[in-house]
């Protein structure tokens, strides 16, 4: 089910029997759940209504005994299960899978269960195809595009400020698209304008500190360019100011190295960028950034580069060269080729 | 205030100097503005995390802000420090604001009794703020617990997590907290609270000594302090620069500008000179060492951002002019193979019991590409170095041989090399091997001659070749449709892109000129021939004849309707092959000796 159409049944009141939450979009996730409290609980008796149980180390009578009690002064009781473990890959669970299943096809109907996961669900699992049929296993994806942008305007405008589109692509490009990280971004950026009702590139540029993925991919589009000051200038803001680590450092050059060079390859053997995308399991913007940062450079510097890279990487675990200054001769040599 | 050399009540100075406000609080204007902001706002997040480099003043801005959420009468956004709240906050037994160390308390339990303890209120302010300091360290499980906590915490509790390394906390409690970096603080901010601070504890100090503390430190405000509380106890009440390079063992700035200066003129007496007052003074080597590399590694930045190394090096203006004139005289590839020299010496240096003669050796090693005249020079050298070193001559005298005279370029002197090696190889005549280096006109023409006589030799060479594969070539006769065929499956396999097009095509060989084969695609395929004729598809293509017929073919497009009439028509190509079936032969050869050897049943012939 979709989770728009799960919002439309909380605000009408349609709520029953088995949900099962699951997906990487936390924050929208947590709002569901937020929701379904607030619409199915008297703030009076929510005490007495509602039970939160975390799924680990649970057993099955903890359970029972949630559900089948009798709501107080209200129609309905909510009982929220956590990371229950049948759903988890790993089938460690002490939970009965089958007894649990028996036991949610017979629940009392005065009681709503949330199964709330905090990641993805092993969608082979019995219980999960049981509560799929019933249409009521809802997952949350990331949302992206104009979905997003919408998201991010409503958000600034509810703390009474307002952003352009082009600052909106330049919060996404810098941290991605998981709304949570997103949400705390805001509100730094709503502290930082102050009285100042637009927030402008200006202000993004000096509060949101962009992710490992999206340094690599300017420090890595700068050697393309051969500016090496500009790709000395990311490598010292990602060391100096973001307190990274060099060793992922150097993995995410060669990597981004790596994934450059298979897309020139297929693309080469003429496949487009979709179906490139799908062979290296890569995102499909991934690999459109990855082929226009291939034009330049040719076969041979990429595989230079990453042999350089391997060379780079034993010098630094032997000791024979500082971490951060092997970096940066990596820059300088890759910008001299 | 606290006097020096007061016995009574001594603090650390950077305990001492510690910010109580958040206007004290240097070189975090982003993040100062921003909890300023919300202190007034009131929108006060429930979690917190401060990352930055060790110095940067992450537990003050957490102690300050824990503060200022909490005071009755802020100070546009700063805690007043008189309130009931505020002086509270600050005595012993305070319960409002708690600091834990995260280092020495990492297990699940210790998250447990916190887990325990927030559901009370706070005593005498709004919030209760748990600061945990170096929360990395906390043990998988204990992040877990804590991330339950961090889920749904009770309204009047703030967590502000400090650590230096965020990249090692999980991503499910990252997305959590409002997150905050902490720059490195700049030399000239560092600079500036240095002087604050000892002007009000009327001490005197020279700027240069202030400018050595603050490099030192490298962006840590209180490495800098502590540094510089050690130069107090050290001087007293007067600190020259002399003084601050003593305690940190270290050669001064200008040193290792004359240093690299020397390296750059080639000029190893001086070099060898200023290592020995180096170790006269008692100077760690591998100190300097360090900071050789450090300034070499400044003056690549330098010479790469040229106008703005701001952020990559952090200097004082006036150090900086100092690296850009030497910069100038320097190349980038020379600059990269002296920090590989040095770093790799500074690995080894660790475990040599002679770190001085391993120094020397590189400043050689670094100067050989500028001031080699001959590998018997060099040797030469290394031999006087040799027996200086053993005999501990005073080492001025190596300026007797003037090594500064005869700066070249790498290829001069790789082509030196391969001279002098040659002359070795070729006559053995001893009086060919003479130092050449004061007779560059001579070693010219000897270069020329050389040069002459190895041309000469060369086409000597490729006219017998010539002559033996005339004797040798045969004609071989292949069907080029046959050769076409084979190759559009090899197409279909390696660029089905371009397959389709070419699937109803004919190769055919052109009468007038042997060089070119024209590739016909049926009528009205013009646009066919367009995209086939694009220079990587047609240089693909005569990849491929090249490859299969050993012959270089340029290829032309036409559809048939427009054919030339050159178009051969027998579709026979006659190629003269000149190497393929001796080389056949010769393997036949073998393959039959080694039958006659081991019997027919152990031999496999594998082409590969």
């Amino acid at each position: 089910m979709d989770y728009r159409k799960l919002f439309r049944e909380i605000n009408q009141g349609q709520w029953q029997g088995v949900y099962l939450f699951f997906g990487e979009e936390q924050y929208i996730k947590q709002q569901a759940l937020d929701q379904a409290i607030d619409a199915l609980l008297d703030p009076s008796f929510k005490e007495l209504n509602y039970d939160q149980i975390e799924g680990a180390n649970v057993d099955l009578d903890t359970i029972i005994n949630a559900c089948e009690t009798l709501p107080f002064m209200s129609e309905r009781r909510l009982v929220v299960l956590k990371d229950l473990s049948v759903f988890g890959g790993k089938s460690d669970g002490d939970i009965d899978e089958d007894g649990f299943l028996e036991y949610i096809k017979k629940m009392s109907d005065t009681t709503c269960l949330i199964l709330y996961c905090r990641d993805g669900v092993d969608k082979r699992k019995k219980v999960y195809r049981y509560i799929n049929k019933t249409g009521r296993a809802i997952e949350f994806k990331h949302i992206s595009g104009r979905e997003l942008y919408k998201w991010i305007n409503q958000k600034v405008e509810e703390q009474g400020k307002n952003i352009s589109y082009e600052a909106m692509g330049h919060i996404v490009d810098r941290i991605g698209n998981k709304l949570e990280d997103i949400s705390n971004e805001i509100k730094k950026l709503v502290s930082y304008v102050g009285k100042r009702d637009k927030i402008d590139i200006q202000d993004i540029d000096e509060v949101v500190v962009p992710t490992l993925e999206e340094s690599i991919f300017q420090l890595v589009d700068a050697i393309g360019e051969k500016k090496s000051n500009r790709a000395l200038v990311v490598l010292g803001n990602l060391i100096y100011e973001g307190g990274q680590a060099t060793p992922p450092i150097l993995a995410m050059i060669a990597r981004q190295f790596r994934i450059i060079l298979q897309c020139k390859g297929l693309h080469e053997k003429g496949y487009n960028s979709a179906t490139i995308a799908t062979k290296l399991k890569q995102r499909p913007f991934v690999v459109r950034k990855c082929l226009s940062q291939g034009r330049n450079f040719t076969v041979e510097q990429l595989k230079e580069g990453l042999e350089l890279c391997l060379k780079v990487d034993y010098h630094i675990k032997v000791g024979k060269i500082q971490d951060t200054l092997g970096l940066e001769l990596i820059i300088v040599k890759m910008c001299n080729q | 205030m606290l006097k020096v050399g007061d016995p009574m009540e001594y603090t650390a100075l950077y305990r001492e100097w510690r910010p109580d406000t958040f206007d004290e609080v240097v070189g975090q204007d982003h993040v100062i503005r921003i909890l300023k902001n919300q202190t007034n706002s009131g929108r006060i997040s429930h979690a917190y995390l401060f990352c930055g480099p060790r110095g940067t003043g992450k537990t003050s801005t957490a102690k300050i802000f824990g503060k200022a959420i909490n005071c009755t009468d802020p100070q546009d956004g700063n805690p007043c420090g008189v309130c009931r709240v505020c002086t509270t906050i600050d005595s012993e037994n305070n319960m409002d604001v708690i600091e834990i160390d995260a280092a020495s308390n990492t297990g699940v339990d210790h998250i447990r009794e916190i887990r325990d303890k927030i559901k009370y209120p706070p005593s005498v302010g709004r919030y209760r703020v748990y600061i945990i300091d170096e929360v990395h360290m906390l043990s998988t499980s204990a992040f877990n617990a804590f991330l339950k906590t961090l889920e749904e915490p009770p309204d009047h509790i703030v967590f502000i997590l400090a650590t230096t390394e965020a990249h090692k906390l999980p991503s499910t409690v990252l997305s959590r907290c409002q997150r905050y970096d902490f720059r490195r603080i700049t030399l000239k901010v560092i600079v500036d609270r240095l002087k604050s601070i000892a002007k009000r504890m009327g001490i005197e100090v020279e700027d240069e000594a202030l400018d050595t503390i603050a490099r030192w430190s490298e962006g840590g405000m209180r490495d800098s302090i502590s540094l510089f509380d050690q130069c107090i106890s050290f001087c007293g009440t007067s600190i020259k620069e002399s003084d601050v390079l003593a305690i940190l063992g270290t050669a001064g700035n200008e040193f290792l500008f004359d240093v690299v200066n020397n390296i750059m003129k080639g000029d190893i007496s001086s070099l060898l000179i200023q290592i020995d007052r180096l170790v006269e003074e008692g100077k760690d080597l591998s100190v300097f060492l360090k900071d050789l590399i450090n300034h070499l590694r400044n003056l690549l930045i330098v010479d790469i951002c040229g106008d703005d190394p701001s952020g990559l090096l952090d200097v004082s203006q006036s150090t900086l002019e100092e690296y850009r004139r030497q910069a100038s005289n320097m190349n980038q590839s020379r600059l990269v193979r002296s920090i590989e020299i040095l770093s790799e010496l500074d690995a080894e240096i660790k475990w040599n019991t002679r770190p001085r003669i391993m120094v020397e050796m590189a400043m050689v090693r670094i100067c050989r590409p500028q001031d080699g005249n001959s590998i018997e020079d060099l040797i030469d050298r290394i031999a006087i170095l040799e027996k200086q070193v053993s005999e501990g001559i005073p080492i001025a005298r190596v300026s007797d041989i003037n090594l500064s005279d005869a700066r070249r370029t790498d290829e001069d002197i790789a082509e030196i090399i391969q001279e002098s090696t040659s002359k070795k190889l070729g006559f053995r005549d001893l009086d060919e091997i003479k130092p050449s280096k004061d007779e560059p006109a001579e070693k010219d023409k000897e270069e020329h001659q050389g040069k002459a006589q190895k041309a000469g030799k060369q086409e000597e060479a490729k006219k017998i070749a010539k002559d033996t594969n005339a004797q040798e070539a045969t004609i071989e006769k292949i069907d080029i449709e046959e050769v076409w065929d084979s190759l559009l499956k090899k197409i279909r396999r390696e660029r089905m892109a371009i397959f389709p097009l070419l699937r109803s095509t004919k190769l055919q060989l052109d009468s007038r000129n042997k060089n070119i084969v024209n590739l016909v695609f049926p009528s009205q395929q013009e646009f066919y021939v367009a995209a086939i004729e694009k220079e990587d598809n047609s240089q693909y293509i005569e990849g491929l004849l090249l490859e299969s017929t050993g012959q270089k073919f340029k290829l032309k497009c036409y559809t048939e309707d427009n054919v030339p009439n050159s178009i051969s028509k027998d579709n026979i190509l006659e190629i003269t092959d000149e190497e393929a079936p001796s080389e056949e032969e010769e393997k036949e050869d073998i393959v039959q000796k080694a039958i006659d050897i081991f019997g027919k049943e152990y031999v496999e012939v594998i082409d590969d």
